[in-house]
């Protein structure tokens, strides 16, 4: 292996090698960069990549370019980076505080750990045209100014996430603003794939948007398996928020054996408008709102299936039925509601479909038995 | 869409469900909206109107479905079209 070293910027002085490198028990610390990728970045055609032991930089140092740059041969016979490390505390005014992945290979990376890290655009790190394999490790606390506050697979990535914890991550994209809401955890978009086997997806929030865990977006293909979703909170679909289909065909999202348990919004825990098939998911504890809302553009199968215990007691401004199908054609099988407010099939309310209730004669002769 | 929602609930259970909005308890279903119920179970469910189930101006087929007695089961039936549940008359209306 060969190793360079050139300074990248003013401040930090990186280490450029043009072969596959390994970092083992590193860490990346209170870095920044100007335009995005603070705490890393992996992009372009050039054939490097770069590692270091415990690089730190001071935070939001007066840098004019990334504060460490790793970018992976295309023509290398590998071209993987192995990282298992931290990355705390990285920040970037722009995209992907904690680091990005674009044009390249990728990376795996080994129990490696992104904390507090943050940006004014989307959040932890994000994956475009490469792919990501992690394997254990945590993305705790990272945040966004607008979409995806944890992990953002963008157009061409392919994420493969191995029983990892996205924790405390937060989207604070404002949907009064007029920005579009996305993923405090994961957001997928474009035509990435996002495959998560094992791990969880907690407490994630996006408090004024869509999808506190998971926002997919565009053609993106996503699967979870074993996962848990749980303490998610949004203003809309607390968990999983699946956009409409565009022109090119929607999103595509797989749930097998997922629990999802205290995500609470004041509409639903989860939002489809696209094709959803969902095996053995466990929906607990998910009021007021209702668990799932299924509207125009959306279908798909739930097979034994449980939503369970809504809170609907005290609740003044509740929305409904545990499952509220507003349009497409859904198939419920073995699926069990209980303890909630059943299943509601018809068109959302509106001045030329008013909503039932409110036509209903009052009062109706009713006798408890 | 508003009218062509379609919900199919095959050997599922609705169970302990009450209605928030004073109607359907278990399935509501309203405007155009279909819904079939293939062996499926609604039981001790409670609303105003139509504890178990409440079609309006919707399509509800039942087979070999069990609609558990409680009050006010199947609600307005007259706005139902389709089949009904055979076994409606034990339900109290």
């Amino acid at each position: 292996m060969r190793i360079v070293r050139r300074p990248l910027n003013r401040d930090c002085r990186g280490i450029y090698i043009d072969a596959e490198v390994r970092m083992l028990q590193s860490s990346i610390k209170n870095c920044s960069g100007t335009g995005n990728g603070g705490g890393f970045g992996m992009w372009t055609d050039a054939s490097a990549l770069l590692a270091t032991d415990s690089v730190r930089c001071g935070r939001r140092s007066n840098i004019s370019a990334w504060s460490l740059t790793a970018q992976v041969a295309p023509h290398s016979p590998r071209g993987v980076a192995h990282l298992s490390q931290t990355i705390e505390d990285c920040w970037s005014p722009g995209f992907a505080g904690g680091g990005t992945m674009q044009d390249c290979k990728g990376a795996t990376l080994v129990n490696c750990s992104f904390l507090r890290c943050r940006s004014n655009l989307f959040g932890g790190l994000e994956v475009k045209n490469a792919v990501l394999k992690m394997v254990g490790g945590i993305v705790a606390s990272c945040s966004s100014g607008l979409e995806g506050g944890g992990l953002i697979a963008s157009a061409g990535a392919t994420l493969v996430l191995d029983d990892l914890l996205v924790s405390d991550c937060e989207s604070r994209s404002d949907w009064t603003k007029g920005l579009l809401a996305a993923g405090g955890g994961i957001w997928a978009r474009g035509n990435s794939i996002v495959r998560m086997t094992g791990g969880a997806i907690r407490d994630c929030r996006a408090p004024t948007a869509y999808g506190g865990g998971l926002r997919c977006d565009g053609t993106s293909v996503v699967e979870l398996r074993n996962v848990k979703v749980q303490g998610c909170t949004a203003f809309k679909a607390a968990a999983i928020s699946i956009a409409e289909p565009a022109d090119s065909g929607g999103p595509e999202v797989s749930l097998f054996d997922v629990d999802i348990e205290d995500c609470v919004s004041k509409y639903n825990a989860i939002i489809s408008h696209s094709r959803l098939v969902a095996e053995r998911v466990r929906v607990v504890r998910s009021g007021p709102g209702r668990a799932v809302s299924l509207f125009k553009g959306s279908s798909g199968t739930w097979t034994d299936c449980t939503f369970s215990d809504g809170i609907w007691a005290g609740q003044t401004d509740s929305y409904g039925a545990a499952i509220y199908v507003l349009a497409g054609t859904h198939t419920f099988t073995r699926t069990a509601i209980l303890r909630s407010s059943g299943i509601e099939a018809g068109p959302k309310p509106s001045p030329s479909h008013p909503n039932p209730v409110q036509s209903l004669p009052l009062p109706y002769p009713y006798t408890q038995p | 869409m508003t009218t062509g929602a379609s919900a199919v609930l095959v050997e599922s259970a609705i169970m302990d469900c009450e209605s928030t909005s004073s109607i359907g308890g278990g399935v509501f279903s309203y405007d155009g909206a279909n819904v079939t119920l293939q062996g499926a179970r609604i039981e001790r469910c409670h609303a105003t109107y139509g504890g178990g189930m409440r079609p309006s101006l919707s399509h509800v087929a039942l087979s070999v479905a069990w609609v558990s007695p409680c009050p006010s089961c199947v609600a307005f039936r007259e706005e139902t079209r389709g089949p009904t549940c055979d076994r409606e008359s034990q339900c109290a209306l």
